[in-house]
């Protein structure tokens, strides 16, 4: 249904993205658009750690040292497969680079710093593991190629069919090289959902043969807050578009209807979380809302060195929003799914600060790449899961440098992350959750000393490296993979839900076809989707999907790597 | 010669009709632009 205003819950990429669109596609002037959030970061965050402590989630646990930087989550990006993402930013310009779109920005950084992971694995005892390697067996490959071979209008069939469940007769696929490699790239855990690794392996279906080195990911030229959301937020504002931060819009009205299946919103009620005053909003006929119904990084919380992050047990704001939303009409999906389930959504990131290369040179030594390259995955030499096999301790992300516009020349950031919060430390005995950023530097070192090919040993340059530290921020997410969690396709709502006459959601937690999660490219469609619903475009003007799971030559790519 | 040209018919027959028949199974010419048509504003 056509709109000539809309307001926007949430200032996430889906969102900013369905503001672009209607402003450029639907000649909308800026003014006639609205966010209310709590924030203007997304999940595609980064900054200084002082800037961020006042934030919302930050408030209630105050930091002692916020020196140093945070990015709660790390991101690749994928030209083939995120199209619309790099449509939207050839639409807007750099925030860094002056005469470039924030498109030719990223492909300028990327052409010249190309990806070419050399260290996807390593393991004690073994130094650098070919990852090249799949390791299957014939078990493993009959389970993947049916998943692949099933398609898109049977994928009911996996309704509520976890990874664990899918391959509950081949636990061997656990333990192959290609698990560990694409658990860790994705961050799909056990629990995770088949259905969605059924769209991943479709939409990412080149990527099998080359995901020992990466060579189809590309990076941003700074942290995605600089390069992507600032671009957004500098060109929205110059539109004359309305950011209302620190607004957490906690309940809706919505029109009284004989039938009470029609979706209209009619008011939104917030709260101010600098006054905690409430505030109504009335939506009136003439007006959209764009509804970004959840967040990966909702409910997040920061330590930093001699502080571990505290657990938060409070429900997302997006997905509290989004529960009530859900309890008054049946057909907008169950957010208990994914937001009542942290054991199969939490994880445990960290974003390192060291004030000279020290660190940075001795993981280029160990793992023979230059910063900007790579994901290094630790493996264990012991097993850790439940059924009994090694896996995947921890994940590191070695930036190219600098990595933030405004870090020094010899400072170096380093991100990393535990896919298993719960688990122990081969170093720190005690679970990666309750470390501090120190203990984290340490479990690094103790992980990077078992790969260590010599001469010497980075143990030995410990206190060093230790002194080299600015700071560690621990940040607990308790929904970082929860947009993967096992569901069912009715669990989540479609981008315009049926009866629906002016709400829209968009982001990460939204039906739609064909998308796989968790990429920008998913989040943008989303929001590009909404966009031309209400300004009154035609969907086939979205952009076009390559359907790379029909090309081929990629499939026969991909069956003949599954032999190697 | 007519046998083989009959055999060779029989087998390319064969074969189109099992990758037909596999493409159709996995989906392959499935269209997935009707599922937008929800979507539209009306």
């Amino acid at each position: 249904m056509r709109k000539n205003k809309a307001i926007m819950i949430g200032a996430g990429l889906s969102n900013m993205a369905a503001a672009v669109y209607l402003i450029q596609e639907g000649k909308w002037q800026g003014n006639q658009i609205t966010f209310y959030s709590l924030d203007d970061h997304g999940a595609n965050d980064g900054a200084p750690t002082h800037d961020v402590t006042d934030d919302y989630w930050n408030k209630n646990h105050p930091l002692e040292n916020t020196k140093g930087y945070v990015a709660r989550g790390g991101r690749m990006l994928n030209y083939r497969t995120y199209v619309d993402l790099m449509d939207l930013l050839n639409r807007i310009p750099s925030a860094t680079e002056p005469e470039m779109t924030a498109a030719e920005d990223t492909r300028d950084f990327d052409a010249k710093h190309r990806t070419f992971d050399k260290a996807r694995l390593l393991q004690g005892g073994q130094g650098i593991i070919d990852g090249g390697h799949l390791g299957f067996n014939n078990q493993d490959r009959l389970l993947l190629t049916k998943l692949i071979a099933m398609p898109d209008s049977e994928e009911e069939k996996l309704d509520n069919v976890s990874i664990a469940d899918y391959f509950k007769d081949d636990p061997h696929f656990f333990g192959t090289n290609f698990w560990y490699m694409w658990e860790t790239t994705f961050a799909f855990r056990l629990q995770s959902s088949a259905q969605e690794l059924r769209r991943y392996m479709h939409q990412m279906i080149y990527e099998f043969t080359q995901i020992e080195h990466l060579v189809g990911v590309n990076r941003t030229r700074y942290n995605q807050f600089e390069s992507i959301m600032l671009p957004l937020i500098n060109y929205l504002k110059d539109q004359g578009v309305k950011i209302v931060l620190n607004r957490r819009v906690i309940d809706w009205d919505f029109k009284d209807t004989t039938m009470q299946d029609e979706i209209t919103v009619t008011g939104l009620e917030m709260i101010n979380t600098t006054t905690n005053e409430k505030e109504h909003v009335a939506v009136d006929d003439d007006t959209a809302v764009i509804f970004t119904n959840g967040s990966i990084t909702d409910s997040a919380t920061l330590g930093d060195f001699d502080h571990p992050a505290a657990e938060n047990m409070d429900y997302g704001a997006a997905s509290s929003l989004w529960k009530k939303a859900s309890e008054r009409f049946y057909n907008l999906g169950n957010p208990d799914k994914f937001f009542a389930d942290r054991d199969a959504s939490e994880w445990v990131s960290f974003t390192l600060t060291t004030k000279d290369h020290l660190l940075l040179n001795e993981i280029t030594r160990i793992t023979t790449q230059v910063p900007g390259n790579a994901l290094n995955s630790f493996l264990s030499t012991s097993p850790i899961t439940l059924l009994g096999q090694k896996d995947v301790n921890m994940s590191i992300v070695v930036h190219h440098q600098p990595h933030f516009t405004s870090q020094k020349p010899n400072e170096t950031v380093i991100w990393g992350y535990f896919l298993y919060p719960r688990r122990h430390g081969e170093f720190v005995d005690k679970p990666y959750i309750k470390m501090t950023g120190k203990e984290m530097v340490e479990e690094l070192i103790g992980q990077l000393s078992k790969v260590d090919p010599g001469p010497g040993n980075i143990r030995d340059k410990s206190k060093q490296i230790m002194a080299s530290v600015i700071n560690n921020i621990p940040v607990y997410m308790p929904y970082a993979s929860a947009l993967f969690n096992n569901r069912a396709k009715t669990d989540r709502p479609k981008v315009i839900p049926e009866h629906a006459t002016n709400l829209a959601f968009t982001g990460e937690f939204v039906e739609q076809p064909y998308q796989m999660i968790f990429t920008e490219q998913s989040a943008v469609r989303s929001g590009e989707i909404a966009a031309y619903h209400f300004a009154g475009i035609p969907m086939s003007h979205l952009v076009k999907t390559p359907r790379y799971d029909k090309d081929l030559k990629t499939l026969a790519r991909a069956a003949k790597k599954m032999f190697d | 010669m007519k046998k083989h040209i009959f055999r060779l018919s029989l087998t390319i027959g064969a074969v189109v009709l099992g990758v037909a028949y596999v493409a159709k199974k996995t989906g392959f010419f499935e269209d997935d632009r009707h599922l937008y048509d929800e979507f539209e504003s009306r």
